[in-house]
């Protein structure tokens, strides 16, 4: 550390956590800006992608098919997310929001169990996820070793950034669900199907959560918990880049990625105490974030 | 109505008669597992006057209970090791906390949108946690505190022995049940009638002349005095304090218990304590996959019976009555 090229490793390895922590938190933070629902279970989505991952690997044996893996996974994530949209969240989009929470805690339970019953019952928690043997090696960057798969994230970041973007600025999809985040009531005398919007909304989030989940597998493994832990991370990147703001996610991750990087540096320890402390001082002086609305409107 | 109410009577003397002697039948695992539910009804309950008096809900109230529970573990394995001071330091801290953080964060509920408060006191309660999990030398770290004293109580004509868990059982019903008396008495103050104002219509109850911030940072910081008085009991019945105690899982538990329960009443957050702790013990010495049953049956509760056990037993009550009697129609809430 210290030298020029070091703190560029360390900034790249920042980019690189700050893409996982955008994957999962722009899920959480559509879904939120659209249906206004705070999903707890958003980091269960995370982990069964992870946990998903890691079977279908095993299943298909992994030469090369990592990139069906990171289709497949998702897709499967996705699934579950309507399930959960139509039995769960529909009966009660009219209840007090503590309620809501509180049913989404519930499904974050539920996935625990299901995980530890389904991948962890030999007692072996932590599961890990190899890269594909093209990105398993590393590259050299101003002589130091980085590892390929952080390049290949990186870069994969960047491509579901823009196409994000793109899905939600120009598309005709993307103009509904900018509608449905505003105003509903019109949506609907529109003759627009805002109930299937929704779903459809719920079944993105729920699949960008799980794609975050294939992507960190290889760096991050899988195992029971992780849900809990990236939750409130993400919950940090979603505040401070402003309640509903996709394009706000995307800058305060990489704005934390920097900070947990860096902050070890610094703070050693007590890093996540300032990530924290930023939180509440953004949610105090600024509760709309870098990018959000103004409080109030959703 | 007056038989109803000496009915009453004859019931609370009944279940406190079979609180005090319950030590007699159940063995040692029994005894402290009713302690434990003893020290989660004052949680939920104590949340409750947040949540369901004064409608703030609080995402991070594990930090108070944490707070509370280090500090009795420090002072108990301090150089004066007294019970009262650890249960009194336990309280003193978490309510200074509280009162401090209340009356930063809670201008944002002000805003209308509970989840802002909600992340707030998430965020608060992480802090708490990675400083527990971190903080090596003071708190222990990852392992945590054990072999915390229990010191022994002299009160004149006995001396307590807080080592066994018969003994602690007394002295924790009594400091529980008066903590719990406060609190009742609390909410059905006029103070408990303005927070209940304000929960219902913030801008009725400011019209009326009554400042809500105020009222919201007494009521945080009340919640927060009796959170850390759990804390402080918890760690001196388990001898051991570590940083799971402040995990934001043990936040949703408090609120899970208390809506369980139902959060409209004083009772419920209570039998929601004994409901929840229960089944998980029941559960988890059949299974080791028992939160998955305690998730479906919080889902059950939000999607069928959002108004707790309690609630859901009073609408009955009231759906029997009203068959009955037709004039109890007019009686309308919400």
């Amino acid at each position: 550390m210290g030298d020029l090229a070091g703190i560029t490793i360390q900034i790249l390895n920042g980019i690189t956590f700050a893409m996982f922590l955008y994957l999962i938190a722009a899920g959480l933070s559509i879904v939120f800006g659209v249906i206004d629902i705070v999903n707890f279970a958003h980091g269960s989505f995370y982990m069964l992608g992870a946990f998903i991952a890691y079977s279908l690997v095993h299943l298909l044996n992994f030469n090369g098919d990592f990139y069906v893996t990171l289709m497949l996974a998702p897709i499967a994530v996705g699934i579950v997310g309507i399930i959960m949209e139509v039995f769960l969240l529909r009966p009660i989009y009219k209840a007090p929001h503590f309620l809501q929470l509180l049913l989404t805690y519930g499904v974050v339970l539920i996935v625990q169990d299901v995980i530890m019953f389904f991948w962890s019952g030999h007692g072996e928690f932590v599961k890990s996820v190899p890269p594909p043997k093209i990105l398993a090696g590393s590259i050299n960057i101003f002589g130091h070793p980085f590892p390929t798969y952080y390049l290949f994230t990186i870069i994969c970041g960047i491509i579901l950034a823009t196409l994000i973007w793109w899905f939600l600025e120009k598309s005709k999809w993307g103009s509904l669900i900018r509608a449905a985040a505003s105003q509903k009531e019109m949506l609907n005398a529109l003759g627009v199907n805002v109930k299937l919007l929704y779903t459809m909304v719920f079944a993105l989030g729920a699949f960008l959560g799980g794609l975050g989940g294939v992507l960190a597998a290889p760096v991050r493994a899988a195992y029971p918990g992780m849900g809990m832990e990236v939750i409130v991370e993400c919950f940090i990147v979603v505040v401070l880049g402003g309640l509903g703001s996709v394009r706000g996610a995307f800058v305060a991750a990489l704005i934390i990625g920097q900070l947990e990087v860096f902050g070890i540096e610094f703070l050693e320890e007590f890093s996540m105490v300032f990530i924290y402390l930023l939180m509440i001082g953004v949610l105090l002086y600024k509760p709309s974030g870098l990018f959000g609305k103004k409080v109030g409107q959703y | 109505m007056g038989n109803s109410k000496t009915l009453k009577i004859f019931a609370a003397v009944i279940f406190t008669i079979a609180i005090i002697i319950l030590p007699h039948f159940a063995g040692e695992y029994y005894t402290t597992l009713a302690i434990k539910v003893y020290i989660m009804a004052l949680l939920a309950c104590s949340f409750n006057l947040l949540l369901g008096y004064t409608g703030i809900l609080s995402f991070g109230q594990a930090a108070y209970y944490g707070i509370g529970a280090y500090t009795c573990a420090l002072v108990l394995k301090g150089a004066v090791p007294n019970i009262w001071l650890g249960l009194l330091a336990a309280m003193v801290a978490s309510g200074i906390i509280a009162f401090l953080f209340g009356s930063l964060c809670l201008r944002l509920t002000e805003a209308g949108h509970t989840v802002y408060f909600a992340m707030l006191t998430l965020a608060f309660g992480q802090i708490v946690y990675t400083v527990a999990f971190k903080w090596d030398s003071v708190t222990g770290g990852d392992n945590g505190m054990a072999g915390i004293p229990a010191p022994n109580i002299d009160l004149g004509f006995m001396t307590l022995h807080l080592e066994n868990v018969y003994h602690f059982y007394f002295f924790a019903i009594v400091i529980i049940a008066v903590a719990l008396a406060i609190l009742y008495l609390l909410v059905h103050s006029s103070f408990g009638a303005t927070l209940q104002a304000i929960r219902e219509n913030h801008e009725r109850a400011k019209f009326m002349g009554q400042n809500i911030r105020t009222f919201q940072v007494i009521s945080f910081t009340v919640a927060g005095i009796f959170c850390g008085l759990a804390g402080g009991i918890f760690v001196a019945v388990e001898k051991f304090v570590s940083p799971e105690l402040v995990y934001w899982s043990k936040s949703a538990e408090i609120i899970m218990v208390s809506i369980l329960g139902g959060i409209y009443t004083f009772v419920g957050p209570l039998v929601g304590a004994a409901v929840m702790l229960l089944i998980e013990d029941y559960l988890s010495s059949y299974t080791s996959y028992w939160s998955v049953f305690l998730g479906s049956v919080l889902i059950i509760f939000v999607l069928f019976m959002p108004d707790g056990i309690v609630g859901q037993l009073q609408q009955l009550k009231q759906r029997y009555s009203k068959t009955r009697i037709d004039t109890s129609l007019c009686r309308s809430d919400e």
